[in-house]
């Protein structure tokens, strides 16, 4: 194997391989294989070599990681977390290893390095050639990426429901993800971000002054991977609503959420590993769910919580609650949903995804969910 | 002060500590009943269907003591730093009951232990202690009581196992989290049906902790949780002196999902059984398979003998 030339991989996550393997690329200097998009057969292999009931983010992985080295990947990326994820490294190699395959893992758990300086040397002995000053280089690039696929999918997500010619969004949508893989430096991707920002305004829209608003709130992964959700988001906002979502990597790992730059500036200094991703946010987030909690409850819950809190607070007319099957950190933060749904009277949708979940189930599920939502807002303003 | 103790998830592994430090610093401890039909029933009421049925009945637990006490003792357990971290259910266990709990009379004592941010276990007791109105002295007195307490049981357990390995006949490592191993409507059951089919039980919290997170990493390098290190531990331990096996998990327990399938795949000299439980009424479907993988040990004994 070592013979062979490094050939870095990291599962499907939205849209975000474009910047991971921009960042292998350009910045290891090595060479990166996106797995091709998921479907039900990425779903179906990660499951028959998964346990059982391990959680739907596990299977899904297990899918790309096989179909990736299926073209030629022989390094597969592993992040680590807080809650299960922390230790998907170690089992994904095992069975990997059982099934005949022969790789090598890039396992960034805390576990296997302890801490920041850590994982970084586990990087580089991939590219022992490399310069640190190469690798930096390329940070502000991905960064800017990954802030632009957010904002352009934000906007999306809030304007695409109201569209006169169906589909316009979309297509300007899908140029806009093939021109970023074609990017190579930060002002290209700004540029593009700028042009496609520009299309998006010019598109025909008929949007109410009040229109339908739904937040989505949920697990870190199934929330931020359209496939493993079903598009909830795109079939929601078609129906005609406005979706709004505040996880995403920018908010989650780039960007404090804090309103002062004292604060902010604090944030950063204060950057836990041991709390990724929710180090950035979880204590000004804290502060804000103050009566419902007092505690980190663990992995994503708080932002779980306090974006419900601020939807319902802002007055939406409905939240929806994302998450797979099993996802303990997010099962924890229902009885603070109970509660918020109560005290706003904003009705929650509570959608439990597991690989076998159905798409027309999920679609009638929706449905329903926004007759209900709609019905409510047209009976409360006449 | 009555303090109300659920005797449930984190019980079985620091009930003795909670029990002996409270009444040290004089006030009485009031434990929920043994798990029954009614404590079930009703954890599952409150409980959405997804959580574990460890959880489940911790909440019937809770339940059980509202009206019983003044407060109900629910710490929030993160971490032993180094050592490992808890499921995310144990950061979460406070504030989840203080929301589901809100509208009755129900009040929770909480204490916050986490060492990872700087709170280890020691000082977060203290300062629990001086809340309760103790002077400094007093709560270290208590503190120090506990943990004696805390440590005469554990030694107790691992002389127990020694003994238990000595015995003739076909000895089975029960391999669970203490709180399902000694539920009654969880571990208690199997361990019985173990006995009564003429097998040795031992059980896979009679070990010593520390000694046994280290060698779990023989097993499996980077699990991060304390407790399953610990039970990894064990099994690397009694591996050589045992003839099988009985992996006990509520389902869907995150932890085990994964440590679980590691074991059976890294351990392949052992015969394992591998028992999901859900919330069921009757024991026999456990029961039968029990009792074909006991046959199999004995037969595999005779053949190799």
């Amino acid at each position: 194997m070592s013979a062979k030339p490094y050939n870095l991989t990291y599962p499907q996550l939205g849209n975000y391989d474009i910047p991971i393997g921009f960042l292998v690329r350009k910045g290891l200097g090595l060479a990166y294989t996106s797995p091709p998009p998921m479907t039900k057969q990425t779903i179906e292999l990660g499951a028959k070599h998964s346990p059982d009931y391990v959680c739907a983010p596990f299977k899904c992985m297990m899918g790309c990681y096989i179909e990736a080295m299926e073209k030629g990947a022989n390094v597969i990326i592993q992040t680590g977390g807080t809650c299960r994820l922390g230790y998907y490294g170690e089992l994904h190699e095992q069975i990997l290893k059982d099934l005949g395959y022969d790789f090598k893992i890039m396992n960034l758990t805390l576990a296997q390095y302890g801490g920041i300086m850590g994982i970084l040397g586990g990087i580089k002995k991939y590219a022992p050639k490399r310069k640190w000053s190469q690798i930096a280089k390329v940070i502000p690039t991905v960064a800017k990426m990954i802030k632009s696929i957010d904002k352009v999918e934000d906007y999306m997500r809030k304007n695409m429901g109201f569209e006169d010619i169906p589909g316009s969004f979309e297509k300007i949508y899908k140029h806009f993800l093939s021109k970023l893989r074609q990017a190579e430096t930060t002002k290209d991707v700004e540029e593009l971000y700028h042009l496609t920002m520009r299309s998006f305004s010019r598109l025909p829209v008929h949007k109410p002054d009040d229109p339908v608003r739904v937040g989505i709130i949920g697990e870190y992964f199934t929330i931020m991977d359209p496939f493993s959700n079903h598009e909830i988001e795109k079939k929601i906002a078609m129906m005609g609503a406005e979706v709004h979502r505040w996880m995403d990597l920018s908010h989650s790992v780039l960007s404090c959420p804090d309103d002062n730059a004292l604060d902010m500036l604090r944030s950063y200094a204060k950057y836990d590993l041991k709390r990724f991703p929710s180090s950035i946010w979880v204590d000004s987030q804290r502060k804000k769910i103050k009566k419902y909690v007092s505690e980190d409850m663990g992995a994503s819950s708080v932002a779980t919580i306090a974006m419900a809190d601020h939807y319902a607070a802002s007055g939406f007319d409905g939240l929806v609650h994302v998450k797979s099957f099993g996802c303990t950190p997010e099962m924890d933060a229902i009885p603070v949903l109970h509660n918020i749904s109560a005290d706003y009277k904003i009705p929650i949708l509570y959608l439990s995804y597991d690989t076998q979940s159905s798409d027309t189930g999920i679609e009638t599920r929706a449905e329903a969910f926004y007759d209900m939502i709609s019905m409510r807002k047209e009976a409360r303003q006449s | 002060m009555k303090i109300g103790i659920p005797r449930a998830l984190l019980y079985y592994r620091y009930g003795i500590f909670w029990e002996t430090f409270f009444q040290k610093l004089g006030h009485e401890t009031v434990l929920s009943p043994r798990t029954n039909k009614d404590i079930l029933t009703k954890g599952e009421q409150l409980s959405i269907d997804e959580n574990c049925l460890s959880t489940k009945l911790f909440f019937g637990h809770v339940a059980a003591l509202e009206g019983k006490c003044d407060y109900c003792f629910v710490p929030r357990i993160a971490n032993l730093g180094d050592a490992g971290r808890f499921c995310s259910r144990f950061e979460a266990l406070p504030d989840m009951c203080s929301n589901m709990f809100r509208d009755t009379g129900l009040k929770i004592l909480r204490a916050n232990i986490d060492p990872e941010q700087n709170i280890p276990a020691k000082r977060a007791y203290l300062k629990l202690a001086m809340q309760l109105g103790a002077s400094r002295e007093q709560a270290q007195a208590a503190y120090e009581a506990g943990m004696a307490a805390q440590m005469e049981d554990f030694r107790k357990k691992i002389k127990l196992n020694r003994a238990l390995l000595k015995k003739e006949g076909i000895k089975v490592l029960v391999v669970s989290h203490p709180y399902n191993l000694y539920d009654e409507y969880i571990g208690a059951p199997i361990i019985k049906s173990i006995r009564n089919l003429d097998a040795v039980p031992i059980c896979s919290d009679g070990v010593d902790p520390r000694e046994a997170r280290s060698k779990s990493t023989e097993i499996a390098r980077y699990v991060p949780w304390v407790v399953s290190r610990e039970l990894l531990g064990a099994i690397q331990m009694y591996r050589n002196q045992i003839d099988g096996i009985v992996l006990i998990t509520a389902f869907p327990c995150g932890p085990d999902s994964m440590v679980n399938e590691m074991i059976i795949r890294r351990i392949s000299h052992v015969p394992i059984l591998n028992l999901l439980l859900d919330s069921q009424d009757g024991n026999a479907g456990i029961d039968t398979r029990l009792e074909s993988f006991i046959d199999i040990i004995r037969f595999r004994k005779e053949v190799e003998q």
